[in-house]
């Protein structure tokens, strides 16, 4: 069975089990989020350790909307890594969390929009 | 500029509240000042079926809220603290010195306790986490318009702890209180979230007569508001949260 990466039952609990609304939701979260990734990879790229950890600290609240519990694992440690160690430091936390956002995608697309 | 939200008709709250100065016919306008919009705009969505309220003003930074506050009538603030151009901390200094009426539920990432106990005597009236559930929001929400605060067990605790590792919380009861038997009743009452209705039938008086004595206590311990009416009772050992 191939390994899921999101948790729709966390959507389905936060809006009552209201299917238009995650379906809102996620149609939201896949028009929004790319901006978001991109950041995180722009600021790493830049060095830029402020940004990246504002950019992580803003996925937060989407990763537990989509009940991913490593893209919440992700953030936090690519959080503590940049104040820490600098953005330098969070390069592979950074990729491991671009390859999974490109997953997610890819998941929610195939489960909630059937495309 | 800000958002303003297209109003819907206003949604009938459901029985079972409690009675206070929020009825059963009185919608409680909120206001929401969030820059993620992804976040923003889930926020909006998991609240437009919460009964007895709406989003009138929806905004991305303190400067947008505070523009939109001068036409828009609001009772609850929902403020996320990090935002640009003017972030939380701020925007809550001047919500308190401009529309002290409007009450503030912040809304965070950040649970550290510092952080919740700094918020609670800027003058919050409740903290709720990003991650909170719809119904915690809707409690909170709802506790902040009828009692004018919401105290979740993380702030309950931050308070406490903050409060005995800066040795404000005195271990006897060594010092006289300047308070009454009964304005003690009635701050006891308030730490316990009950409504003015509820504490009057609680100690045998006239909701009336419970707002005389909170309105001494405001008076007398130079609290501004009810959470700070609810630290001095943390402070002088009146109130330990369970």
């Amino acid at each position: 069975m191939p390994q899921r990466h999101t948790d729709l039952s966390t959507l389905d609990r936060l809006f009552k089990g209201n299917r238009a609304q995650v379906v809102q939701w996620v149609q939201l979260y896949l028009e929004e989020a790319p901006g978001l990734f991109q950041r995180v990879e722009a600021c790493l790229a830049k060095g830029d350790t402020d940004g990246l950890r504002a950019a992580a600290h803003e996925l937060r609240p989407q990763a537990h909307y989509l009940g991913s519990a490593r893209m919440l694992e992700l953030l936090g440690l690519i959080g503590n890594c940049a104040g820490r160690a600098g953005a330098s430091a969070c390069t592979v936390a950074v990729g491991e969390l671009l390859e999974l956002g490109r997953r997610i995608t890819a998941e929610l697309k195939a489960d909630v929009l059937g495309g | 500029m800000s958002l303003a939200v297209e109003p819907k008709e206003p949604v009938e709250i459901r029985g079972g509240d409690r009675p206070g100065p929020y009825d059963l016919y009185t919608m409680i306008k909120l206001a929401l000042a969030d820059d993620q919009l992804l976040f923003r705009k889930g926020l909006v969505m998991l609240l437009s079926d919460m009964a007895g309220a709406r989003i009138v003003l929806e905004c991305a930074n303190g400067e947008e809220l505070l523009v939109g506050l001068k036409t828009a009538e609001v009772d609850i603030v929902l403020l996320d603290l990090e935002m640009p151009v003017m972030d939380g901390v701020e925007t809550m200094h001047r919500l308190k010195e401009g529309q002290p009426e409007v009450k503030v539920i912040v809304l965070s990432s950040h649970e550290g306790e510092n952080v919740i106990k700094h918020l609670m005597e800027l003058g919050a009236n409740g903290f709720i986490p990003k991650n909170a559930e719809p119904d915690e929001i809707d409690t909170a929400i709802r506790s902040v318009a009828q009692t004018g605060y919401y105290f979740s067990d993380a702030v309950s605790n931050a308070m406490l702890h903050g409060l005995v590792r800066g040795k404000k919380v005195k271990p006897t009861f060594a010092d006289i209180d300047p308070l009454s038997e009964r304005e003690l009743e009635v701050l006891r009452g308030i730490c316990q979230e009950r409504t003015t209705a509820e504490i009057a039938a609680m100690i045998f008086v006239s909701p009336r007569t419970v707002e005389f004595h909170r309105n001494n206590l405001l008076l007398k311990t130079g609290a501004r508001n009810t959470a700070g009416l609810v630290v001095y009772a943390m402070a002088h050992g009146h109130y330990i949260p369970l």
